[in-house]
C-alpha cells in the first residue's frame, strides 16, 4: 500500500498563514462592500442629479444665449425691411443685405449656428446665410416644418424638434422668432439652425468621470445631442422608451437605476426636464463607475492583505524552516537505518528537544550499527556453513555412490561363486579358487564395513584405544609384510628404512597398525607398476616421524588440502580409477590425532608423487622393549583363520531368523563336537531352553516378533538352577559402540559382530563354555 | 550522513512561478504571432451583420486578420475606396454598384468580388418604401421629393423602376445618408425613402411614416442576390492568404448567425446605436451558408437594372464573382 503523502509544517504553517489573512482580509472587503454599496449608490444618485441640474443649466445657458442673440437681431430694422419693402426695390435689396451682413456677424461671433435664414410670411427662404448653402438646400420653403407653423400660429419664439436641415441633410434643431412689423403683426421668420456638435460640447468640463455622460432629446425622445455618443445623434436614436427620459419629458426630475437599452449595461441616471423647450436631459454614470471608490477599496485592502500575508507567510516560512530543518535532518537520518550505511551521526542542533531526540537516535543507530554487524557476520556463517552443508551433502551422496559400488563389487564375486558352487559340480581346483574368491571378498567387504565403523566411532567420539606401549619399528614392519605381497604383485617395489631408535610410543598397536598399512595400500594403489614406495621411521627430537613416500600419480595442489577429509576423493564417478570410499586417509587422520600426533601430505603435482608423514610422540620414559609384535585375538591377517578349539559335547543353543547364517553356525559348531539347538525365533528358543537347558546361548538381535535383547532378558529372569545365568553371546550385524552395550546391558555376556569367521565363533563358544563350567 | 534536499514549500511556489513565467511566454508568442491588417469599409446597414460578428465574435483574430474598419456613406462608395487602394475589403457592396463597376471596368480588374454576402426575397426583404402619413399610395408620389441613400444603389434602382412600373411622374430624388433618411420623413422634407434595416424598422417604430411597399423583396425585385463581399483586386492577387482568412472568417461569422439570429439582430441594433427593443423587430437578410452566388437569379435581376437604366447589358455573375478562393476554402471546411 502506498504510503499517504503528508505536508510538512513547513507547507501547512505558511500556508495557514496566508489563508487566515486572505480569509480576514476578504471578509472585511466583502463586508465592506455589502454594506458600502447601497449608501454610497444613493449617495452618488443624489450627485448625479445635481450634476443633471448644473447640466441642464448650462444648456439653458446655451440655448438662452442663441434665443437671445436672434431675438435681440430680429426686430431690428433691416430684417422689417427686407421683409415688408416692395420686392425688386432698392430699399428691399440694401435691407436684405444688411440682413446678411447681421447673420454672416452672428455666425461669425457666435458659434450657436450652422445657418442662420430670414422666412418670409409663405414660409420661403428669402436669405440663407452661408450664401453658399442656397443653392444645396434641397427645397427653399419651410412652411412644411412644425415649427414654422408654430410660430405663425403662436407669434412666439419655438425652438423645434431634430429636424434633418434641408440645406446640409444632417439633423439640426432650428430657433425660429417671429419678426413682426410696427403693427405687431408677424412678417416673417428670423431663424437659426443649432450646431448640434457644439451643444454635445455644452457641459462636457463638468463631466467627472469618462464613463458618465450627459445628453438632450427632444420632446419626442430623440436624442439631440450627446456628450459622448456622436452617433445617437445621427441616428437619431429614440430613447424614448427610457423610463428616466419619459420622466423627463412628462415634467419630472428624479433619479433610478436602468438598464442601458443599447449598451446593456446597468447605470445610475438623474433627470431634469428642460423647461420651456419641453426636452429631457439626462445624466447617467454605469453603476460599476459609481462602485469603482468602494471597489478601488476593495482592491486596496484585498492588495494590503495580500502584501500581509506574504510578508506573514515569508516569516511563517522561515520559522517553519527554523523548526523543520533539525527534524529534517533528523528525518533523513532515520531513513538511513535499516539501509546500506552501516552508522551515522546527527549533528545535534536546534531546539532543546531536538537536541535529545538527535541523540537518542544517535544512540540508536550506534546500536542498530552493532547488530548489523553481529548480524552480517551472522548471516555470512551462515552462507559458509550453507555451503558447506551443500558440500558436504554432495560428497554424501558421491560417497553413498561409492560406497553402493565398493558392496556390489565384492558381493557380486560371492554371490556369484556361490550360485556356482551350488549349481555345478567343480573340480577340486576349482572349488578351491572359488572358495578362496569367496573368502577374499567377503574379508573385503568386512574391511570396508571396519573402516566404516571406525570412521562412525571416530565422528561419534566413541572410538576407543587399548593403550600400550608400543615399539612403532615393528608396528611399520608388519604393516609392511601385509603389503608386500599386493605390492609385488602390482610390480611395486618397498623400501624401508626404520630407525632402532624410533620409539617406544604409546599407541593402540592394531590402531597403528591400520594407519600405516592405510599409508601403504594407498601408495601402493596409487603407484603404476614399475613404481616405488618408500617407507622412513625416525626419531626425529620428542617424536618419531613416519615418512611414506611414493613415485605415484601424485597429488593436484586443489585437492592436497582436502585430502584428509572424509568421504574426498580425487576422482569421483563411474569413471574414477581407483576403487575405495575415500575413507582411509581420514581414518589416518584421525587415529593420528587420537594418538596426539599429526598428519600432513606433500606432492609437487600430478605425476611426481606423493609424501604423508606421521608425526607420533614418543614416551617420556623409557620403555620396556617390546618382546613382539601384539596381536589383537580379533586382528585379521588376511588369511582364513585355523580350526578353532573343540567343543566336544557343548550344547549349544542358536538363535536366528536368518536360516542361512543358522545353518552356518549350526555346521561350524557341530563340526567342532557341539551339540547345537538351532531355533528361527525367539518363542522356539524359549521352548528349546526349557527343554535342553544348554550351555551356551548365541542368539542373533533382530528377529521378527521378539527380539534377542526380549529374549535374554527373559532368560536372565529365570532361577540360576532353570539356566538364568547361562552364558550368552549376541551375534548380530548391529557393529556399532552403542549395540554393543545396549547388548551387555541387555543380558549379553559377550556381543560378537557378523560376520563371524568360523575360528572366531568357535572360540567365542569355547571361552564361554567355560564360564558355565 | 549525506541525504536529499529537503521537500519544502518555497519549491511549490517556485515551480508556480516558473509556470507563470512559461505561460506568458506562450502567451506573448502567441500574441506576437502575424496579424494582417484589412481596411475595411462599412455603412450603417444590415449588409454588415457578418462584419460585426466577425469583430464581437473575433474571428479576424482567429485567421491571422485585424479588420480596421472606416464608414462609408453608400455601397459605390466603397468600390471606389478599393479600387483607389485605400480600402482592403468591404460586405455591404451592393450588387447595383457593383454591376455598374463592372460596366466601367473596375470590376474585376481592380474590385474582385469573392463571395455572396446575402440574398433578399419576399420573406427576408431588403429595401422598404416608407411615407408620410399623408401618402395613401403610389399615385400620391407624383411630383414628390423622395429620399434614397444614393441613386445608384439598389434602393435607388429598385424605387426607380417601381414608380416607373406605376406610372409616377414629377418625382425627384434627393439622396440622404442612411442614418436621416427617417429623420427626413419626420421633418417633412421629402414625402418617402427608400430605406434598408435597420432603420426602415427604426422610422416605422419612432412614427417617422408608413410602409408603403418592398421594392426589394417585392415588386419589382421580389428576389436578387443583394450584397457582396469584395476585396482589392491586388489583395486578391498578391495576398490569397489574405482572402482566405477574410473567407474563412465570413463562412464562420454566416453559420453563427443562421444558427443565432435573435442575437445577431442585437449585434445590429448595438452597433448601429439602436434600441435592442428595437432590434428584436427588424427583418434579416438571407445569408447563404456557403457563400456562393446564384448565376441564373443574378441574371435575372439584372433585367430590371437594364430597364431602370442603371446597365446598359446584362452582365453574367462569372465575371463579377471570382469563386476560385471560396471554393478552395470551402473544400478545406469539407474536409
Amino acid at each position: 500500500m502506498t504510503p499517504p503523502r503528508l505536508r510538512g509544517l513547513a507547507t501547512i504553517v505558511p500556508a495557514l498563514v496566508v489563508a487566515a489573512v486572505c480569509l480576514t482580509a476578504g471578509a472585511a472587503a466583502l463586508l465592506a462592500l455589502h454594506f458600502g454599496r447601497a449608501a454610497i449608490l444613493d449617495q452618488e444618485l443624489d450627485q448625479l442629479l445635481h450634476v443633471a441640474e448644473n447640466y441642464a443649466t448650462s444648456v439653458r445657458f446655451y440655448l438662452d444665449g442663441a434665443r437671445s442673440t436672434l431675438e435681440t437681431t430680429a426686430p431690428l430694422t433691416p430684417l422689417r425691411d427686407a421683409l415688408a419693402a416692395p420686392a425688386g426695390t432698392g430699399e428691399r435689396a440694401e435691407a436684405m443685405a444688411r440682413t446678411r451682413g447681421r447673420a454672416a456677424l452672428i455666425l461669425e461671433r457666435s458659434r450657436f449656428f450652422d445657418d442662420v435664414m430670414l422666412l418670409d410670411a409663405e414660409g420661403m427662404v428669402v436669405m440663407l446665410e452661408p450664401a453658399s448653402l442656397e443653392k444645396a438646400q434641397v427645397r427653399r420653403d419651410r412652411a412644411y416644418s412644425t415649427w414654422y407653423k408654430e410660430v405663425v400660429r403662436t407669434g412666439r419664439t419655438v425652438f423645434s424638434d431634430l429636424q434633418l436641415s434641408p440645406t446640409t441633410l444632417e439633423p439640426t434643431v432650428v430657433i425660429a422668432v417671429p419678426v413682426r412689423g410696427p403693427a405687431g403683426n408677424v412678417l416673417g421668420i428670423w431663424a437659426g439652425s443649432l450646431r448640434l456638435a457644439e451643444l454635445s460640447r455644452v457641459g462636457r468640463a463638468n463631466v467627472r468621470s469618462r464613463e458618465e455622460h450627459g445628453f438632450l432629446t427632444d420632446h419626442r425622445g430623440r436624442v439631440v445631442a450627446h456628450q459622448s455618443q456622436a452617433r445617437y445623434v445621427q441616428h437619431q436614436t429614440d430613447f424614448s422608451s427610457v423610463p428616466a427620459v419619459r420622466a423627463a419629458l412628462a415634467g419630472d426630475r428624479g433619479t433610478g437605476r436602468f438598464q442601458n437599452p443599447i449598451e446593456r449595461i446597468e447605470q445610475l441616471t438623474a433627470w431634469v426636464p428642460l423647461g420651456e423647450t419641453g426636452w429631457a436631459v439626462v445624466y447617467e454614470q454605469p453603476v460599476a463607475s459609481a462602485l469603482a471608490p468602494i471597489r478601488s477599496l476593495t482592491r486596496n485592502i484585498m492588495t494590503f492583505a495580500a502584501a500581509i500575508a506574504v510578508g506573514l507567510g515569508l516569516v511563517g516560512l522561515a520559522l517553519a524552516r527554523r523548526v523543520v530543518r533539525p527534524i529534517e535532518r533528523l528525518t533523513r537520518a532515520a531513513e538511513h537505518v535499516g539501509t546500506t550505511v552501516p552508522h551515522f551521526e546527527v549533528p545535534v542542533t536546534g531546539s532543546a528537544e531536538v537536541g535529545r531526540l538527535a541523540e537518542a537516535l544517535n544512540r540508536m543507530g550506534a546500536v542498530i550499527a552493532e547488530k548489523d554487524a553481529t548480524l552480517r557476520q551472522r548471516a555470512e556463517e551462515l552462507e559458509r556453513l550453507v555451503q558447506e552443508l551443500e558440500a558436504a551433502g554432495r560428497a554424501k551422496d558421491e560417497f553413498l555412490a561409492t560406497l553402493s559400488h565398493e558392496l556390489r563389487t565384492p558381493l557380486n564375486a560371492v554371490y556369484g561363486w556361490a550360485r556356482v558352487l551350488r549349481a555345478e559340480a567343480l573340480n577340486p581346483a576349482t572349488g578351491a579358487r572359488a572358495l578362496e574368491a569367496v573368502e577374499r571378498n567377503a574379508a573385503a567387504l568386512a574391511q570396508l564395513i571396519d573402516d566404516l565403523l571406525d570412521v562412525s566411532r571416530i565422528v561419534t567420539g566413541k572410538m576407543r584405544l587399548d593403550v600400550r606401549t608400543v615399539d612403532p619399528g615393528e608396528v611399520v614392519r608388519a604393516a609392511l609384510d601385509t603389503v608386500r605381497l599386493a605390492a609385488e604383485a602390482k610390480g611395486v617395489r618397498l623400501y624401508s628404512v626404520l630407525d632402532p631408535r624410533a620409539g617406544p610410543i604409546k599407541g593402540d598397536p592394531e590402531r597403528l597398525q591400520q594407519i600405516v598399512w592405510n599409508l601403504l595400500v594407498n601408495a601402493v594403489k596409487f603407484t603404476p607398476r614399475g613404481g616405488r614406495v618408500h617407507v622412513h621411521l625416525q626419531r626425529i627430537n620428542s617424536h618419531v616421524e613416519l615418512v611414506v613416500n611414493d613415485s605415484g600419480q601424485g597429488i593436484a595442489p586443489e585437492v592436497l588440502p582436502h585430502i584428509f577429509e572424509r568421504f574426498r576423493q580425487a576422482e569421483s564417478g563411474s569413471a574414477r580409477s581407483h576403487t575405495g570410499l575415500g575413507i582411509g586417509l581420514a581414518l589416518v587422520r584421525h587415529l593420528v590425532e587420537l594418538h596426539g600426533g599429526s598428519v600432513h601430505a606433500h606432492s609437487e603435482g600430478e605425476g611426481k608423487g606423493a609424501t604423508f608423514v606421521v608425526n607420533l610422540p614418543l614416551l617420556a620414559v623409557e620403555a620396556l622393549p617390546i618382546a613382539g609384535e601384539h596381536v589383537h585375538p580379533a586382528a585379521r591377517t588376511g588369511r582364513a583363520g585355523g580350526r578353532g578349539p573343540d567343543l566336544d559335547g557343548v550344547r549349544v543353543l542358536v538363535v536366528d531368523d536368518d536360516l542361512d547364517s543358522l545353518d552356518l553356525m549350526a555346521a561350524v559348531l557341530g563340526q567342532r563336537g557341539a551339540i547345537v539347538t538351532s531355533c528361527a525365533t525367539a518363542s522356539a528358543a524359549l521352548e528349546e531352553f526349557e527343554r535342553a537347558c544348554p550351555d551356551v546361548l548365541l542368539s542373533d538381535i533382530e528377529m521378527p516378533g521378539e527380539d534377542g535383547y526380549s529374549l535374554i532378558r527373559r532368560i536372565r529372569a529365570r532361577s540360576p538352577a532353570r539356566g538364568g545365568k547361562v552364558p550368552a553371546a549376541a551375534i548380530t550385524a548391529y557393529g556399532r559402540m552403542e549395540d554393543r552395550v545396549r547388548a551387555l546391558s541387555a543380558g549379553f555376556t559377550m556381543h560378537v559382530a557378523k560376520p563371524v569367521e568360523p575360528s572366531e565363533l568357535t572360540a567365542v563358544v569355547a571361552s564361554l563354555a567355560r564360564q558355565s563350567a | 550522513v549525506s541525504g536529499h534536499p529537503v521537500p519544502f514549500a518555497a519549491r511549490g511556489w517556485l515551480r508556480a512561478w516558473l509556470l507563470a513565467m512559461v505561460l506568458g511566454v506562450l502567451a506573448s508568442c502567441s500574441a506576437s504571432s502575424p496579424v494582417q491588417t484589412l481596411r475595411v469599409g462599412t455603412i450603417d446597414s444590415i449588409d454588415e451583420l457578418p462584419l460585426f460578428v466577425i469583430q464581437e465574435q473575433r474571428l479576424d483574430r482567429k485567421y491571422g486578420l485585424h479588420l480596421k474598419t472606416s464608414g462609408q456613406p453608400a455601397g459605390a462608395r466603397i468600390i471606389e475606396a478599393l479600387a483607389q487602394g485605400s480600402l482592403d475589403a468591404g460586405w455591404a457592396v451592393g450588387t447595383v454598384p457593383l454591376l455598374i463597376a463592372a460596366e466601367a471596368g473596375v470590376v474585376p480588374q481592380r474590385v474582385v468580388a469573392v463571395a455572396t454576402n446575402a440574398f433578399a426575397d419576399s420573406d427576408r426583404p431588403g429595401i422598404g418604401v416608407v411615407v408620410t402619413p399623408t401618402v395613401f399610395g403610389w399615385r400620391d408620389l407624383n411630383g414628390a421629393l423622395i429620399a434614397t441613400y444614393a441613386q445608384s444603389s439598389l434602393g435607388g434602382a429598385a424605387m426607380t423602376v417601381r414608380l416607373r412600373r406605376e406610372g409616377i411622374q414629377g418625382y425627384r430624388f434627393v439622396e440622404i445618408a442612411l442614418p436621416n433618411l427617417g429623420l427626413a420623413l419626420a421633418s417633412g422634407l421629402v414625402t418617402a425613402a427608400a430605406m434598408p434595416e435597420p432603420f426602415l424598422t427604426q422610422s416605422l417604430q419612432r412614427g417617422d411614416g408608413k410602409l408603403l411597399g418592398w421594392v426589394i423583396g417585392g415588386p419589382p425585385l421580389e428576389r436578387m442576390v443583394y450584397a457582396a463581399l469584395a476585396v482589392r483586386a491586388q489583395l486578391y492577387r498578391e495576398q490569397r492568404e489574405a482572402v482566405y482568412g477574410l473567407l474563412r472568417a465570413h463562412l464562420d461569422a454566416v453559420q453563427w448567425i443562421n444558427a443565432n439570429p435573435e442575437r445577431a439582430r442585437s449585434i445590429v441594433a448595438r452597433r448601429l446605436g439602436i434600441t435592442d427593443e428595437l432590434g428584436r423587430q427588424i427583418n434579416l437578410l438571407r445569408w447563404p451558408l456557403d457563400g456562393r452566388d446564384d448565376p441564373k437569379l443574378f441574371t435575372a435581376m439584372q433585367e430590371i437594372l437594364v430597364e431602370a437604366r442603371l446597365l446598359r447589358a446584362p452582365i453574367p455573375a462569372s465575371r463579377i464573382f471570382d469563386t476560385q478562393a471560396l471554393e478552395a476554402v470551402l473544400k478545406e471546411r469539407v474536409q
